[in-house]
């Protein structure tokens, strides 16, 4: 048969990781010029502390050591917040996108109390839960839900008419329909909401550590670094957050973009 | 392959004075009027007629997507009330679900039969239409006219007893469109399928069908139903094939 053609990604590679490079210029020269130049001034100041230091401090130092446990309760707080906000998330979604009754009963409601920020839940989350782990869960869980929410919802929405079309001409039954047509439809929409949502509970997290300030964390520990005027301790929280996000971020992409090979090449 | 052995056992489909308004602005604004038509089992008829003449509409009624008309159509002796597996329907956009592979999209419909069962359906559309090895690809791999062969698969697994075509080979480049008029045929000759399908293209419908209806818009009705009582294969180029195409060209300008 002469139309079987199967298109093939053309990929330039080369020009990739040329720009890869380019792009690495900056951070690359800055960051030399952190671990060298402190060293070169003779006056000490507690604001400029070289990189060598602030990465050792964490092995070395003694208030550095305690980064470890604060890490550890933080990594767990933030997984649990956004699974909490997460699997909210997607059943709201699902439901209010699944039912018309439902989204003319709750979406409302939804879209006015998505307008407060963030941060101004943080008085009546600790008002009502204390200072302790369940205002920073709920928070964290809140910033997770309000992204994971509106995507599930629009990708569930969004799905071709044709498609719904087929799903009842071949008279899929409602099991089916979910899983052939509803979940696969919304995923890259639902996929997109929890790469935000894992972004907002990251800083939701440290945020609402840094904000309530009771207990161990990351947000806490660099709170308190500041307050002892340790920069080499803030300058190591920061690095590690970022660290923290980035990993966070690549892996959960690693994860399930096998998912949607389908989509092929984007043009 | 158990097409070539057993037929499909087809009902004929028959429209009894079918009309259909929508509302603009508060006021009915007919779209179908009083259409009569009988489709005989195991008979091939064409709908033609110019765009906004309601044949996708008449379509969309005979599907059973929309339930909301005057009149009765009855396959068999059974009013026709919803979609139905034994209405199987090929769309212009083949609508294969992308996240699926072909044989995937092929087994979607196939639901509640023994797994055997599902891989010979699979394995028989495969390569009723021609799309050995191309199993395990998914849509977004295959050309047009692959892609609509495997729409065709996908409605024919499920064993329907009559074919709704919208314009099948309407999106496809004319090379393709014919040597795909030519596996319809094909696919209708060894079935015995009732097949009717909506189309553009006047030599398409004389190619194919038994019978080819005209409609005209608004409303639309039916203007004439002209047999084509030729053999096949069919020449276009024949003074017969010819004759035919201006007759229907002739009941289509009003």
């Amino acid at each position: 048969m002469t139309d079987l053609t199967i298109e093939v990604a053309e990929r330039a590679p080369r020009r990739a990781t040329a720009r890869i490079w380019r792009g690495a210029v900056l951070p690359v020269v800055l960051l030399a010029a952190w671990a060298i130049v402190p060293h070169l001034l003779s006056v000490r100041h507690p604001l400029i502390v070289p990189l060598d230091e602030v990465l050792a401090s964490p092995f070395i130092d003694e208030s550095g050591r305690e980064i470890w446990a604060s890490l550890a309760q933080t990594l767990l707080r933030f997984f649990g917040g956004f699974a909490l906000g997460a699997v909210a998330g997607l059943a709201l979604g699902v439901l209010v996108g699944a039912s018309g009754l439902a989204d003319r009963l709750v979406s409302p409601s939804f879209n006015a109390v998505r307008q407060i920020a963030l941060f101004a839940w943080i008085p009546l989350l600790t008002a009502w839960f204390g200072n302790g782990e369940g205002s920073k869960l709920a928070f964290i869980a809140l910033s997770a839900f309000f992204p994971v929410a509106l995507n599930t919802h629009d990708g569930l929405r969004t799905i071709g008419r044709g498609y719904v079309e087929v799903a009842a001409v071949l008279k899929l039954p409602l099991r089916r329909r979910i899983l052939k047509l509803l979940l696969p439809g919304a995923l890259p929409s639902i996929f997109i909401g929890l790469q935000i949502g894992l972004i907002t509970a990251w800083l939701g997290t440290v945020g609402g550590e840094y904000m309530i300030g009771v207990g161990r964390g990351l947000g806490i520990f660099i709170a308190e670094a500041r307050g002892q005027f340790r920069m080499d301790l803030v300058l190591l929280g920061v690095i590690l957050l970022a660290l923290i996000g980035f990993v966070v971020n690549a892996g959960f992409r690693r994860l399930f973009e096998p998912l949607l090979r389908w989509q092929g090449v984007k043009p | 392959m158990s097409l070539a052995t057993e037929a499909y056992s087809a009902r004929g489909l028959h429209i009894r004075g079918v009309g259909k308004s929508y509302r603009i602005e508060g006021s009915p604004l007919p779209v179908l009027q009083n259409v009569h038509l009988d489709i005989g089992p195991g008979e091939f008829v064409s709908i033609v007629g110019a765009s906004g003449c309601g044949k996708s509409t008449l379509l969309r009624l005979i599907i059973g997507l929309d339930a909301d008309y005057e009149g009765e159509i009855f396959l068999g002796g059974d009013r026709v009330a919803g979609p139905g597996r034994e209405r199987g329907v090929i769309f212009q956009d083949h609508r294969l679900f992308p996240w699926l592979t072909i044989e995937d999209n092929i087994a979607l419909g196939l639901e509640g039969l023994e797994a055997t069962e599902v891989r010979a359906r699979i394995a028989e559309n495969i390569e009723l239409v021609g799309l050995q090895g191309f199993e395990k690809a998914y849509p977004h791999q295959l050309s047009g006219g692959m892609a609509q062969r495997a729409a065709i698969a996908r409605a024919l697994a499920m064993k329907p007893e009559i074919l709704v075509l919208d314009e099948p080979l309407g999106a496809l480049d004319s090379l393709t469109r014919v040597r795909l008029q030519n596996e319809l045929f094909r696919i209708w000759r060894k079935s015995r399928m009732t097949m009717v399908m909506v189309t553009h293209d006047v030599e398409e419908a004389v190619y194919l069908s038994d019978k080819v209806a005209v409609m005209e818009p608004r409303p639309g009705r039916i203007k004439a139903t002209i047999p084509v009582r030729l053999g096949h294969p069919r020449l276009r180029a024949s003074a017969e094939f010819v004759d035919l195409r201006e007759q229907v060209y002739e009941a289509l300008q009003y």
